[in-house]
């Protein structure tokens, strides 16, 4: 983080501190005020094409009972984050976070956090109450993704050149801060970013050197992307100026994965605009795909009840609604069962690699 | 029948002595236990009585001038011990003041306790006693320690009152006869039991311990106290006056002490103890101070909380309604009237002469009639005739309430309970008896757990606990929706006094034993339209403590809270931790009031030590 950026930071904190300790030195019931993050306050901004936060907030007040102790965990978060901060540098998880703080209150014989299902939502309320990323907070999420292709990277902190295209079969890892401070872009010779929903995919793409006939970043998230995966891919985007393709599932957890990287996700709308990536296509698996080629029945597996509640859900979400996606989404309501990346590999343990995603991408065969 | 049939009839033919032998369990000597509590009752409701009307005779501008005080002094007197061989019983130690008698194998002796532990020779035995520290004695026959066992020790018991006195040449009456008294077949609201009361007591205290019974009085300011010692000759049913004495150190103007010996059982504490009985007496009796010296010396006041005397009950002619065919026969047997007619409408209440010529037609029967010559069958005919013809219900303004305010007063004091509230339901009847019903809920403070005071006549009735009207009313109450938690059986499940009183000028009991109201229809209503009304304050009571602590907690936890808030506050804009708490306590205070916050503080500093001796421990 940039000295001033960090100085920013400080100051937002500290700012906040002194209005609450005039509402109490003025005999008022001291508040914060937090932007909602529940579905009723997230918006799709047209324009953008992005997942907003609107702008309605909840007080949460220090003299009320039901809002006293999530108010006191806030500010004890926010005092520890002030010094944290101070103290240069050092990072801590947010689970580290829970343990630093967590304490019993004198004579109360109750803790102040009970788990960390207490500090996490709190640790989101400041992200957007100081509108600051918890990265800048010094709070690290806990990346899980694996990238691997013709990227070198410079780490500031640690100082050390990595290369993409020498991580052998584990791939590299995704660190924990991706921001430009942190992470520098070398060089990159890449065409394209491909993002594979599942490790067993990108497994597979490895060990075919997909990424080296193809010229391309290859990266997982395992599942429903963290935060640094999401920052990454869209500095790839923006800075490299790569264009960005998604394969997931044919299911609704799939198409679900897709529109978080591209157009942000409910529960951290508040990152859209940082982590979202409008550009990004859907490469696959789609319903037209099934005959194009031909996917033998034995493959298909019935979707739950779990999945056809979720696709409705999905049928409902504005970003949903171009009318390539209502088709492909009434398509698989009907279809009735669903297509997992690994069932590809029955087909030839080669076929996605050599046969199906270079067909697609030659084509330009994406979900918009 | 009624003891006092019972009695009527038989005394003549057996001795008073056979006669109390097969009764104890009417008059409350079935145990010893139970005799402890009867006879101090006996006395107890003669002193109050004799006050109550001395109170009604004093002319109007004396009155409530001298209120009850009644002392009960009880003392442990002797201590008997068995010795056995064996498991035979060979002898016997009696240990009384500062001397122990000893009997063994036919012979006796005496010597003073300040001996123990020397040998004594008694007939040809060297018998040694030690006392250990605990007051223990153990018995050494010619050297051999020998197994005992203890017998049932004897109390003696003072109960002293400033009432009016008893004349010299009355007292050998009222204390020396089985059924004196003025009590005896009248229709009005009293404590006694017709006149057997104290004489039973004197009897058993003479049937237990062969001592005389000892009556100090004095009627008046400047007259003489007689201390009078008598005995009961039980088979003339007479008192034998032993020795008359003049004293000169009678603690009152007037008033009466009376001093028995007897065997019995006593307990310092629960439901059944001296203490319990004279407590729930005196929370009926709010008017009478009651002093209580138990056997260790300790001594209990349970001043009055009223200054007033009760009102005094009315007599009343019984009600046809409530007639049985036995006790007509005998008030018609008994009466002085020469007609018929003129003993329904005057021995009787509600018949007037309109109507006591409507029943004389139904029932066939003549109004000039000699009352003595009716038989059977036509008293029968009469009382059907009575009870089939519409009449006023009796007067019910004959009864002596304690009087919801008094009972309050006096239940808050005397239980020291947080909360008290009382009940007193206009009279009403049943079967032709004119009864009322008081109650009272003492709720919180001292009390601990549930208990039920239950009262016929101003008595607590301590036996039989879950049978009769009033347990059965409080089962039905339905405490759940007074917010009281309940039992399966219907029983609030609090730390509660429920207390009960039901006076009526004939208290229907469910035995002779006299230990538990009869549940008839009408009386369990009343009492269970009392406890609601009662509950319902209860109930209100009850949330408003309830807001009341929830708001305490509140600022407990807001205080506790902000001493966390301080320090993140410091933390985040640079400042001292206590100068921001301070600015939160004066939030705190400007807010919920600074006996909140105060409260709130010590609430903490209290945990925080707590918390300080628990990590020693650890």
């Amino acid at each position: 983080m940039k000295k001033s950026e960090q100085k920013q930071v400080l100051e937002k904190i500290e700012a906040l501190g002194r209005e609450i300790l005039k509402e109490i030195e003025n005999k008022e019931n001291p508040k914060l005020e937090i932007p909602i993050r529940t579905r009723a306050n997230i918006y799709f901004d047209e324009k953008e094409q992005i997942i907003k936060i609107g702008d309605k907030k909840a007080e949460r007040y220090f003299l009320n009972t039901a809002h006293a102790k999530k108010f006191m965990q806030t500010l004890l978060i926010l005092g520890y984050l002030k010094k944290l901060i101070e103290k240069e540098g050092r990072t801590l998880s947010i689970r580290q976070l829970f343990y630093v703080l967590r304490h019993t209150i004198p004579g109360l014989k109750e803790d102040v956090f009970n788990s960390q299902d207490e500090t996490d939502p709190i640790i989101e309320d400041i992200e957007v109450m100081l509108d600051v990323l918890r990265e800048n907070l010094n709070l690290i999420p806990t990346p899980k993704g694996v990238i691997a292709g013709p990227l070198v990277v410079y780490d500031k902190k640690f100082k050390q050149t990595i290369d993409y295209t020498k991580q052998g079969a584990a791939g590299g890892a995704v660190p924990a801060i991706v921001e430009a401070d942190a992470l520098e872009f070398k060089e990159c010779s890449a065409k394209y970013v491909l993002v594979v929903e599942k490790f067993a995919t990108w497994n597979n793409l490895n060990e075919a050197k997909y990424w080296d006939k193809e010229n391309c970043i290859l990266l997982t998230g395992k599942g429903q992307a963290a935060r640094a995966e999401r920052r990454l891919v869209a500095r790839l985007a923006h800075e490299l100026k790569l264009p960005v393709y998604v394969f997931t599932d044919l299911d609704a957890a799939g198409y679900y994965i897709y529109s978080v990287y591209k157009y942000g996700s409910m529960n951290l709308a508040f990152l859209s605009e940082k982590s979202a990536l409008p550009t990004a296509k859907f490469l696959g698996f789609q319903m037209k795909d099934i005959k194009q080629f031909d996917i033998p029945r034995r493959s298909w597996i019935k979707q739950t009840k779990w999945d056809l509640k979720r696709l409705k859900e999905l049928k409902g979400y504005p970003w949903f609604q171009k009318k390539e996606w209502k088709k492909e989404l009434n398509e698989l309501e009907k279809f009735k069962y669903k297509i997992e990346q690994d069932a590809l590999v029955a087909k030839h343990i080669d076929f996605m690699a050599k046969e199906y995603l270079p067909t697609k991408i030659e084509n330009k065969d994406f979900l918009p | 029948m009624t003891v006092a049939d019972k009695l009527s009839k038989r005394h003549k033919e057996v001795s008073i002595a056979e006669f109390f032998e097969k009764n104890r369990h009417l008059l409350g000597f079935d145990s010893r236990l139970k005799a402890t509590l009867t006879i101090i009752k006996e006395a107890v409701d003669n002193s109050l009585d004799a006050c109550e009307e001395m109170n009604q005779e004093l002319p109007e501008n004396m009155k409530n001038k001298i209120l009850p005080i009644i002392t009960v002094d009880l003392k442990k007197v002797e201590d008997v011990y068995e010795i056995l061989d064996n498991g035979v019983s060979v002898g016997e130690v009696v240990r009384r003041g500062d001397k122990f008698e000893v009997s063994y194998q036919g012979r006796r002796g005496t010597f003073k306790s300040k001996y123990a532990g020397h040998n004594f020779k008694i007939g040809g035995y060297d018998v040694k006693i030690k006392v250990d520290d605990d007051n223990k004695i153990s018995v050494y026959i010619n050297g051999k320690k020998k197994e005992i066992k203890a017998g049932y020790p004897k109390f003696r018991v003072k109960v002293l009152d400033n009432g009016p006195g008893i004349v010299k040449d009355q007292i050998p009456k009222i204390f020396g006869t089985l059924l004196y008294g003025s009590k005896f077949t009248r229709l009005r609201q009293s404590r006694g039991q017709q006149g057997i009361g104290i004489t039973s007591a004197v009897l058993y205290s003479q049937l237990t311990t062969g001592r005389p019974a000892v009556i100090t009085s004095k009627v008046g300011k400047n007259k003489p106290a007689y201390r009078i010692t008598l005995t009961i000759d039980t088979s003339k049913n007479k008192a034998q006056v032993l020795k008359t004495e003049v004293v000169d150190d009678f603690p009152y103007d007037h008033g009466t002490l009376i001093e028995l010996e007897f065997e019995g059982e006593y307990r310092s504490r629960g439901d059944k103890s001296v203490e319990e009985y004279l407590k729930r007496t005196a929370i009926v009796n709010p008017h009478a101070t009651i002093i209580f010296k138990d056997i260790d010396g300790k001594k209990i006041v349970w001043k009055n909380t009223s200054k007033k005397y009760p009102k005094p009950p009315k007599e009343i002619k019984p009600h046809p309604y409530g007639l049985e065919l036995g006790m007509l026969m005998k008030m018609l047997a008994s009466t002085s009237r020469k007609t018929l007619l003129d003993f329904l409408t005057k021995e009787l209440s509600r018949i007037s002469v309109n109507t006591a010529y409507i029943i004389l037609s139904k029932a066939d029967l003549k109004e000039d009639m000699k009352p003595q010559d009716l038989s059977r069958d036509q008293a029968e005919r009469l009382l059907k005739a009575m009870q089939r013809t519409k009449l006023l219900r009796p007067p019910t303004d004959v009864l002596s309430p304690i009087g919801a305010r008094e009972l309050e007063k006096s239940l808050k004091q005397d239980t020291k309970a947080e909360f008290v509230v009382t009940v007193s339901r206009p009279p009403t009847t049943y079967r032709g008896m004119p009864f009322m019903v008081e109650v009272g809920i003492a709720y919180g403070g001292e009390i601990t757990g549930l208990k039920l005071y239950r009262y016929a006549n101003k008595i607590p009735l301590l036996y039989e606990q879950s049978s009769g009207a009033i347990f059965k009313a409080v089962t039905q109450v339905g405490w759940r929706r007074y917010k009281v938690p309940e039992t399966s059986s219907g029983l609030p499940q609090e730390n509660i006094i429920l207390l009960a009183h039901v006076a009526s000028v004939w208290v229907p009991y469910t035995s002779e034993s006299k230990s538990a109201i009869a549940a008839y229809p009408e009386i369990v209503k009343e009492l269970k339209l009392a406890f609601q009304e009662a509950a319902r304050k209860l109930s209100l009571y009850l949330s408003a403590r309830y807001k009341e602590r929830i708001k305490k907690e509140k600022v407990n936890r807001f205080f506790a809270y902000g001493t966390e808030v301080a320090v993140a506050l410091a933390n985040m804009v640079g400042e001292k931790r206590e100068k921001i708490l301070e600015a939160i306590k004066k939030l705190l205070e400007y807010r919920y009031g600074s006996s909140a916050l105060s409260a709130a503080e010590k609430v903490l500093e209290q945990g925080i030590a707590k918390e300080g001796e628990e990590s020693e421990e650890e």
